[in-house]
């Protein structure tokens, strides 16, 4: 049944009472307004659908007073409008029912206002259907726990809670316009949300029980609008290769909405990167992966791509971290990464210690301890990450686990264009290689996540491949996709390395910008946490202008494996590592006889230090072994693929302080 | 500086007076910006089907019939072409009929070449 509410403005109280009661025994909901102050306040707040405005509502005997018109030109131009006036005159009308191309007309009609009250209903009714396309007899059916009160919540979380109904309700209003020509749609399931908006998968049916599938982004009016540009400019452009074509859109005061449908594909056969990623092996999943980038939205990295040398990678995350809220000032970023630490040992999910200038990881098994200058520091040192300029174009802006949805065969479907434009053409894949990282891994623990980090810090180039196999699943398939990303992004945007690792930087500072002390998290959301900080201080590291170097050490600390017998420290690429005392006896054992060849009965004598005890062989080959595993898990990149502590076969070991490159 | 105005729109003008003072001035007004056909009323919704205009311009006054009868017609069969009423003789009640049967714009007659040009060159463009 409809639901139609009536704005009625007038300065006028006896019209305004003559109408309402009129206008309500026909079935119609009312709003009064006695001043244009109220009507616009009612415009912008409140549910109405169509206004009928006096001319002159603030002085009557002002042939000059067109503030009835004045404000129908200014306020809610999507709500349709009647004029109405004692004082009628040709160039007021041209002013209010004068076409727009962009927008209604400040007017949709022009009324005698001392005509009888069936004249202004029978211009009511004739405007209500031309121009109020609500389908009150859609069927609207639920198939998950969303409601629009919740979707609402998720588009405005700010909204005072003394206008959610009436915003609620025209947010159904703009559902039953979008899909008007259908008899019932059914809400499946929501694919991607972000601030000011959703998506949804929609299924509508007609009054035959046909059934067209569509998603369906809407929020915020300005953002649902700059999407449908986004869209237009890159996606039907390349209508050959266009996987959604849009199908319909609706506007009401607050709210837009964009009905895309697909053109191939069912939706229930779609599932997002997620789950693909979960369901597939890794074979299939960086097929899937390759066919995104290349077939998806290599089209659109071929179109207008150019060299910029007017913004750095720097500049531009900068400008998308502050486009982008929340954004934390220094110092209260820096409470929140205190916070995390602190919520990281009292989850039992590892120990990082945190100091205004180092982030220090300690691992929950075997001792080990990485220290690693703190993130922040490289955010605000302009010297540091990003200074580079590359290639930008046309990207997709949201690139993540959501926002792509793939049917059996890894062909991809493109959601959410509410980022889309002009950006460095790395964008959508360090934002997929960041949620990739932070989101897929199962284990929230430090140890794993760094495990992950600290592999992909020993690579060089975008195109050197680390065998993910070499390593148990989880991290080793994520890995994998994470090196399929990288290579796919040197082939098709040609960025350089520390670039891309910019990109990555500031990924994860996003990321960790969201973080709320105050709040309760999953160890799972934790673990997400905990890689964004991993992330920002590995790379910090790895880019961050001069090395950040501990007072007099030499270079080989950051060369590769040094020993401090003095102090009796080790440093690996300028990491300090804890080792147990015995572990310490062989390395210096080693160390002292570097490049050469070390017998295993001799590292036991010289190395456990059992020189004059009786050598019980089994017993001391067993407890060698434990150390050399327990040292490499320590000192080397990848254990299973040593590089400093070298095993020959059959014979002994060799320790190579400097890798040869 | 004399701007040079190239364009090839197809404008049609629908007057039952095509040698009035008015038609006249229009024609010369408007010949930079194309071509010019003028009909007859009774001619227009014929003229209209064969082939698709950039603008309608209606002499309403020039015309025998009901203005917002014809603007009806004309934008059912073209509703992407901008349909321009002048008239000598503006009422409020027929600036409304105007626009509510689809007309895009509601004019007071002019005889000023430059100001012509100006008005329909802006809607063109």
């Amino acid at each position: 049944m409809a639901d139609i509410t009536i704005l009625l403005a007038d300065n006028d109280r006896d019209f305004l009472t003559n109408g309402r009661e009129f206008l309500e025994a026909n079935g119609y909901r009312t709003l009064e307004a006695t001043s244009p102050q109220e009507a616009k306040n009612f415009l912008k707040t409140s549910r109405v659908h169509l206004a009928i405005l006096d001319m002159r509502m603030e002085n009557d005997s002002d042939e000059k007073d067109k503030s009835g018109l004045n404000l129908a030109k200014t306020t809610a131009r999507s709500v349709p409008k009647l004029i109405l006036t004692r004082f009628p005159a040709y160039q007021d009308v041209v002013e209010a029912l004068k076409q727009d191309p962009h927008a209604l007309p400040p007017a949709v009609d022009f009324l005698d206002k001392r005509k009888s009250l069936d004249d202004l209903l029978a211009s009511v009714e004739q405007v209500l259907t031309k121009y109020v396309l609500i389908n009150w007899d859609l069927i609207i059916h639920w198939e998950t726990v969303l409601s629009f009160s919740r979707l609402i919540d998720l588009i405005d979380p700010e909204l005072d809670k003394a206008r959610l109904a009436d915003r609620t309700a025209e947010f159904e209003d703009l559902w039953r316009t979008l899909f008007r020509q259908y008899a019932q749609i059914t809400m499946v399931d929501l694919l991607a949300h972000g601030p000011g908006y959703v998506v949804l998968s929609v299924f509508a049916y007609d009054n035959d029980g046909l059934e067209t599938q569509h998603i369906v982004s809407c929020g915020q009016k300005e953002l649902i609008r700059a999407e449908m540009a986004n869209y237009q400019t890159a996606v039907s452009g390349q209508s050959a290769t266009a996987e959604i074509v849009s199908d319909n859109v609706a506007e009401t005061v607050h709210f837009a909405a964009n009905a895309y449908r697909l053109v191939h594909g069912k939706l229930e056969e779609l599932v997002n990167l997620k789950m693909f990623f979960h369901r597939h092996s890794p074979h299939e999943t960086m097929d899937a992966i390759e066919r995104l980038y290349k077939e998806s939205l290599g089209i659109w990295y071929e179109t207008g791509r150019y060299d910029n040398r007017e913004q750095t990678v720097r500049a531009f995350y900068q400008g998308w971290l502050k486009r982008n809220p929340p954004n934390p000032s220094e110092s209260e970023l820096q409470q929140c990464i205190e916070a995390l630490c602190a919520k990281t040992l009292s989850a039992g999910l590892g120990r990082i210690e945190y100091s205004a200038h180092f982030l220090t990881f300690h691992l929950p098994t075997n001792g080990f301890a990485a220290k690693y200058p703190n993130p922040i520091a490289c955010l605000h040192d302009k010297r540091a990450v990003g200074q580079d300029f590359v290639q930008w174009g046309r990207t997709h802006g949201r690139i993540n686990l959501e926002t792509a949805l793939l049917d059996e065969n890894g062909s991809a479907y493109l959601l959410d264009f509410t980022q889309a434009g002009q950006a460095p053409l790395l964008h959508d894949f360090v934002s997929l290689e960041t949620a990739v990282k932070l989101h897929l891994p199962t284990t929230p623990h430090l140890h794993n996540r760094y495990t992950i980090e600290q592999s992909l810090s020993t690579l060089s180039d975008l195109n050197e491949n680390l065998d993910g196999d070499a390593f148990p699943n989880p991290p080793g398939h994520i890995i994998n996709a994470v090196i399929r990303i990288r290579q796919l992004a040197a082939e098709l945007t040609g960025c350089e390395y520390n670039a891309y690792l910019s990109g990555l930087f500031f990924h994860a500072v996003k990321h960790l910008f969201t973080y709320q002390p105050d709040l309760y998290y999953t160890r799972q959301a934790l673990g997400a946490y905990i890689h964004a900080l991993v992330t920002t201080a590995v790379i910090c590291q790895k880019l961050g202008g001069e090395p950040l170097k501990q007072d007099n050490l030499p270079n080989q600390a950051y060369e590769g494996l040094w020993i401090d017998k003095i102090n009796q420290d080790v440093w690996v690429k300028g990491v300090q590592i804890d080792l147990t005392a015995q572990d310490f006896q062989i390395l210096v054992y080693l160390y002292d006889h570097a490049g050469e060849l070390c017998q295993r009965e001799t590292i036991i004598k010289q190395g456990l230090g059992d020189e004059n005890q009786e050598y019980d062989r089994f017993q001391e080959e067993s407890r060698l072994n434990s150390a050399m595993s327990r040292l490499r898990q320590k000192i080397e990149p990848n254990s299973q693929n040593p590089q400093y502590l070298i095993t020959v076969r059959g014979r002994g070991y060799k320790l190579m302080p400097q890798i040869q490159t | 500086m004399t701007e040079n105005i190239t364009a090839d729109y197809n404008l049609m003008v629908i007057s039952d007076k095509p040698d009035s003072p008015w038609s006249t001035t229009v024609n010369e007004a408007l010949m930079s910006l194309g071509k010019l056909y003028f009909f007859a009323e009774r001619d227009a919704l014929t003229q209209i089907g064969k082939q698709s205009y950039d603008l309608i311009i209606i002499a309403s006054g020039d015309i025998d019939s009901d203005m917002g009868v014809l603007v009806k017609q004309l934008h059912a069969s073209r509703p992407e072409t901008p349909i321009v009423v002048t008239t000598n003789s503006p009422t409020w009640r027929r600036a409304r009929e105007a626009f509510l049967a689809g007309a895009t714009d509601y004019v007071r007659r002019t005889l000023d070449k430059e100001k012509i040009l100006l008005f329909y060159k802006k809607i063109l463009q």
